[in-house]
């Protein structure tokens, strides 16, 4: 083993010494002839490949290997392009196709040069960088080697004819001595023209790959006529000679860019026109697609596949290449960069209010001080008048109430303010019989939501509010007002209003529609959140004050307990109803038997606990009615957690938590003893925490139960047995409240009124990107796009995470809105396509892969070609875009009238089309030229454009017969 | 015994004040009332062990910084009450949290027979990719044994989450479980940060959307001579 590797560094050493005398040309060669070698293509009797099929030249991918070589101090690189063999086991039959042909040598690379199938296939550049390569395009070959200065090269490029020939030579001798048969080619000029020259050679033949660029094309390369003069003249046929005759192929683009009445557009919902009639419609949906045209240009190439030169004629006085008469029509889209979508636009605009530095005030200034009367005063009402609001009546007062006396309007007129703010708040619309849009009645109620259709996977786990609840509408509506109904202004004021009529119901004990009833839903988005709160708020505060009025009621029917009623009234209190059997209990008990003193009666009972009894009395243990739990959002949460966790992880802190935690225990423990006069721990632990209560495996004698605490209620100062002790008889409705009702109700208006512009958009922007995404889904549903939705599901799940981890940074939201911007782009460009070449419902299958194929590949065949109804629909732009520039022509001047005439001579039936912006020959033949006496395949590519002219040729000669 | 725990006291405050670490993870302990969830979490975070603990009330924490996989991985346990009275407290606290040992006693039915209610209060209240293990504690109890290992092992194969049998008193698989949390929330975060590192990719190439076309607007359908 080791003596090998010594064998080996001998052998490279020697390798080495002869280079000291080996010229730099020599070592290029070498080192040429090393790296054929190593990519293996030096076999020779490489067996014919199966020609390839249709378009697979663009369709199948190509691998690349790249190597680097020095030519004295210049450095190159060089690199194999190859199509990548995926054919389903096709390939052996592909053996006997170089034996059963005729006597004619054969050449892979020159075989599929001769074959028509991936003629003019695409080419898509990115980055400057063709795919596929240029050359695959030029010659349709399928493998091929490129040297090209490497792009650290100090030179970017070679220009000079005498390094070219250099290399060409050393390629020619290098190719020959590994009897390589894939063409090689060098890159010349600058890189941008493309330029290549390549050789390849092998079975007695050698094929020359040239090119030539002229800017000003000649006159008599215009046209087929004369291009097939100068193929013939470099091959030495003469023009009217035997042999075979040259096939063309042909390719000519034509370019429309005035749409006339195909254009596309759209409006945004325009309120002002809609005035007084705005329904849910327009105020909650968001808007979608392109405003303005997304599609800049459409291509029409004709096509025609392979014709004898013979068959048809292409000259400067007469062409048999009319665009109808074309075998095959391809048509290429090209779209407007970054073209004006609704949607995207929405959200954009949203993001940017985040980011305003602007203060609420700033905007509303003196609109705000002056309307701050009414809050004022209500409090006011809420004193004097009943205490219970009479929906009915307040209602109807709602936002008319505040706005009646308004001298001065806001940014946005209370024509178009209302509608929005009946929209958001349904209920308060008396103005007719039947709710306009009233709220979904499962808000909140994740089961309801449909379940088989595709948007259901879409945002299921975003931090947002119930679809169509208000956070939801806000939040579009939101949308509206800063796109057109006057910005970050209009904005402002709806924030303010909503927030007043938030003060309004708190103040009057109005719920809130349109959000889940029951406790802050942590997995919403934090606004919802407030609004479940401030829910809870209104009903606790709506409980206690009917709770008092009925038992003020009760206390004016019957004098027997108003000992107990004197204090009702008071808030300070936890106040809760007062269960019937409680009071039915209470005057059974004191008129059957006296066993409770007035000062230990038992108060605040729900129900019986099962059949257990007190220990140590005959009664039975009475589940207390306790105080509620208290609600909580998100933020509140996280500030307690804070604060548990500041107090530090031994054993002090964890004493200080038990304390804080405690309070509801003392609640629960005072609520119990209320309930259960004589009671003992045992007893609360038995309901409480049953399985800290022991009981003996035999009952007593008398059949009572025995038992005994568990050892860790029993350690001597635990918190249970601590607060139990100093708690006091005292029913849920005597306590000091848990849940503050007015203080967090106070709170959430607070924060809400506090809010500036930007934060209320922030609080806005996880259900308005639901909103939009959900929108997008349900645009991108119909048109089946393959991979479209797959790359909303991707957008929606990663917006879904920022979301979730409360990701403060704007820009990350926005890189979401623009891969919105670009789904919606392409939905756009795909209608504006649509309205263009097939409009009209329900399209085939077969419609809608051409349309989303147009938006995605840069070249797609039109079905049914030129006659087709999307053929005629073509023509019909055509000739409309035509007429207009003969009328325009004809307005503008009478000059150049022979051209006039011209153009309204081939009017007759070519007028419908302009000339070509492009055009493209394939000239191929196999024929005996010049010194040669075999037959050999040649080809020239032939690209007339608005840059001129460029030809690419392939001549083969004979090596043996030279 | 275990020289990652740091059993002193005046190290756990050096622990829990520092805040050189390279994620945070926290994680809940949860389960029916004395199934042992403290006992558990002392013995991890201090190793030590009382017959009884004072019954939780609400919800307590502790903190351990342990390595994985070459990094600070720093613990915040909450350890929660399991009366019944305290469940609105407690789901409050699940929020955020990425793992969570799910605890019954081998020895009381009812505390196995309440597992899939808190598998359901897990799914209410916790983001749904947090990590769940079902433990059965007190197992050194074999007298009093009432769940026999295979049913837990059944469970938790029914719930599709993994399943120890520990003992807070024996010292049994306690360490295992919270390594093996760890791990599997490390596992779950790398899978979402290849994701992400796609995404990013696919980012950056910004206008290509659908895969393997090339950008619209980009393409010249010509040979650009």
């Amino acid at each position: 083993m080791s003596s090998s590797t010594i064998q080996e560094d001998l052998d490279e050493d020697v390798y080495h010494c002869d280079f000291t005398t080996a010229s730099e040309w020599e070592i290029f060669i070498a080192r040429l002839e090393e790296i054929i070698h190593e990519w293996k293509l030096s076999s020779s009797n490489a067996n014919l490949l199966k020609p390839l099929k249709p378009g697979q030249l663009s369709s199948r991918n190509w691998v690349s290997k790249c190597e680097n070589i020095m030519f004295a101090d210049f450095q190159f690189s060089i690199t194999r392009y190859s199509l990548t063999n995926e054919d389903d086991g096709e390939t052996p039959e592909s053996e006997n196709l170089r034996d059963n042909d005729d006597e004619n040598v054969k050449l892979q690379a020159l075989e599929d040069m001769m074959h028509i199938d991936n003629d003019f296939i695409p080419v898509v550049y990115n980055d400057n960088i063709s795919h596929p390569h240029v050359l695959a395009r030029l010659y349709s070959l399928r493998e091929f080697i490129v040297i090209n200065p490497s792009s650290s090269a100090v030179a970017k490029y070679i220009a000079e004819e005498s390094k070219i020939k250099i290399l060409l030579s050393s390629i020619c001798i290098a190719i020959n001595n590994c009897s390589c048969e894939v063409p090689v080619f060098i890159q010349a000029l600058e890189p941008w023209r493309n330029f290549h020259l390549g050789l390849c050679e092998g079975r007695g033949i050698r094929a020359e790959f040239e090119m030539v660029h002229l800017k000003k094309v000649p006159q008599d390369c215009k046209h087929l006529t004369g291009l097939l003069n100068v193929f013939k003249s470099r091959l030495g046929m003469m023009s009217g000679s035997e042999g075979e005759p040259v096939r063309v192929s042909a390719k000519f683009s034509y370019s429309l860019t005035d749409w006339t009445s195909y254009s596309w557009s759209q409006e945004p919902p325009n309120f002002e026109l809609l005035q007084g009639e705005i329904g849910v419609e327009e105020l909650g949906t968001l808007p979608f697609g392109a405003s303005m045209e997304p599609v800049s240009e459409l291509i029409l190439h004709a096509v025609w596949p392979e014709f004898l030169e013979t068959a048809l004629v292409d000259s400067q006085a007469y062409s048999d290449l009319e665009p109808q008469r074309a075998t095959n029509w391809f048509l290429s889209a090209r779209m407007v960069d970054e073209p004006a979508c609704l949607l995207s636009e929405y959200m954009f605009e949203i993001l940017e209010l985040c980011r305003s530095q602007h203060s609420m005030h700033e905007f509303l200034g003196d609109f705000m001080q002056q309307d701050s009367g009414p809050p004022l005063t209500t409090p006011f009402d809420v004193l004097t008048e009943s205490k219970v609001p009479n929906i009915g009546k307040v209602i109807g007062q709602s936002f008319g109430h505040s706005r009646r006396d308004r001298s001065s309007r806001g940014p946005i007129s209370n024509d178009m303010l209302m509608p929005i703010l009946y929209f958001l708040f349904p209920d308060a619309d008396n103005s007719q019989d039947s709710v306009r849009s009233p709220y979904p009645e499962t808000i909140g109620n994740a089961m309801n939501r449909e379940p088989n259709m595709a948007e259901s996977t879409i945002g299921n786990g975003f931090k947002s509010a119930p679809i169509d609840g208000l956070v939801w509408r806000l939040a579009v509506v939101m949308a509206h007002a800063v796109h057109t109904l006057g910005g970050t202004k209009a904005a402002a004021h709806l924030w303010y209003e909503f927030c007043q009529e938030l003060r309004f119901r708190w103040n009057n004990g109005i719920k809130i529609p349109g959000v889940a009833p029951g406790f802050p839903d942590l997995k919403m988005c934090l606004l919802n959140q407030k609004l479940q709160m401030l829910n809870c708020c209104i009903e606790r505060r709506n409980a206690v004050t009917n709770a008092a009025l009925a038992s003020a009621k009760a206390s004016g029917n019957s004098d027997e307990s108003e000992e107990e009623e004197e204090e009702e009234e008071d808030d300070e209190f936890y106040d809760c109803a007062m269960s019937e059997e409680d009071v039915a209990k209470q005057t059974t008990v004191e008129k059957s038997k006296p066993i409770h003193s007035l000062w230990n009666r038992p108060v605040g009972r729900l129900c019986r606990h099962g059949n257990l009894k007190l220990l140590n009395s005959d009664e039975f243990l009475y589940i207390p009615i306790t105080q509620e739990a208290t609600p909580k959002t998100e933020d509140q949460i996280d500030e307690d957690a804070e604060v548990l966790l500041n107090l530090g992880s031994d054993i002090q802190g964890s004493e200080l938590r038990t304390q804080l935690m405690s309070a509801s225990l003392l609640s629960d423990i005072e609520s119990f003893k209320a309930a259960n006069p004589g009671a003992v721990l045992e007893d609360f632990i038995r309901w409480y925490s049953p399985r800290d209560w022991i009981e003996d495996k035999e009952p007593g004698e008398d059949g009572s139960v025995k038992g005994t605490l568990s050892s860790r209620m029993q350690i001597p100062g635990n918190p249970w047995l601590e607060i139990w002790s100093v708690a006091k008889p005292v029913p849920a409705r005597r306590q000091n409240r848990l849940f503050d009702y007015t203080r967090e109700a106070e709170k959430v208006l607070h924060r809400l009124d506090l809010s500036q512009p930007s934060d209320a958009a922030r609080l806005l922007l996880c259900p308005l990107l639901h909103a939009s995404l959900l929108r997008l889904v349900q645009q991108a549903l119909p048109i089946e796009m393959p991979g479209l939705i797959s790359a909303i599901k991707h957008i929606s799940s990663k917006a879904e995470t920022l979301f979730r981890v409360c990701e403060k940074d704007i820009n990350r939201y926005a890189e979401i809105c623009k891969e919105v911007a670009h789904a919606e782009a392409m939905i756009g460009q795909v209608a504006s396509l649509e309205h263009k070449l097939c409009p009209g419902t329900g399209q085939t299958w077969q419609m809608k892969k051409f349309l989303s194929d147009l938006v995605v590949e840069p070249e797609v065949a039109v079905p049914g070609g030129p006659h087709s109804d999307i053929g005629k629909r073509i023509k019909s732009m055509f000739a409309e875009a035509r007429r207009v520039v003969l009328m325009t022509n004809e307005a503008d001047q009478d000059s150049s009238d022979g051209e006039k005439s011209k153009s309204k001579s081939s009017g007759l039936h070519g007028a419908i089309f302009p000339k070509p912006t492009e055009k493209e020959f394939i000239l191929r033949v196999r024929a005996a030229c010049q010194n040669s006496f075999l037959v050999m395949p040649h080809r020239l590519t032939v690209q007339l454009g608005p840059n001129g002219i460029s030809m690419a040729g392939c001549f083969s000669q004979d090596t043996t017969f030279q | 015994m275990d020289p990652m725990s740091g059993a002193t006291e005046p190290k756990w405050q050096k622990d829990a004040a520092d805040q050189n670490f390279d994620y945070m993870f926290k994680l809940l302990i949860i389960g029916n009332s004395s199934v042992g969830k403290t006992s558990f979490l002392f013995r991890y975070a201090d190793d030590s062990f009382t017959s009884a603990f004072v019954s939780t009330v609400g919800i307590d924490f502790k903190v351990k910084t342990v390595f994985r996989h070459e990094k600070r991985v720093k613990l915040q346990i909450w350890d929660t009450a399991g009366q019944e009275r305290y469940r609105t407290i407690t789901t409050a606290y699940y929020r955020g949290a990425m793992g969570f040992i799910l605890m019954y006693d081998i020895t009381n039915e009812e505390s196995f027979n309440s597992v899939q209610d808190w598998v359901t209060q897990i799914k209410t209240y916790s983001w749904d990719n947090a990590q769940v293990i079902l433990v059965g504690n007190k197992c050194d109890m074999e007298d009093e044994r009432v769940i026999s290992f295979e049913r837990g092992k059944q469970l938790a194969e029914q719930l599709g989450i993994e399943f120890f049998e520990t003992s807070a008193k024996e010292n049994i698989n306690v360490k295992a479980v919270f390594e093996r949390l760890v791990d599997i929330i490390c596992d779950r975060m790398s899978e979402s940060l290849d994701s992400d590192a796609n995404n990013i990719l696919s980012g950056q190439k910004g206008t290509r959307l659908t895969e393997g076309q090339g950008p619209q607007g980009a393409h010249n359908p010509n040979c650009n001579c």
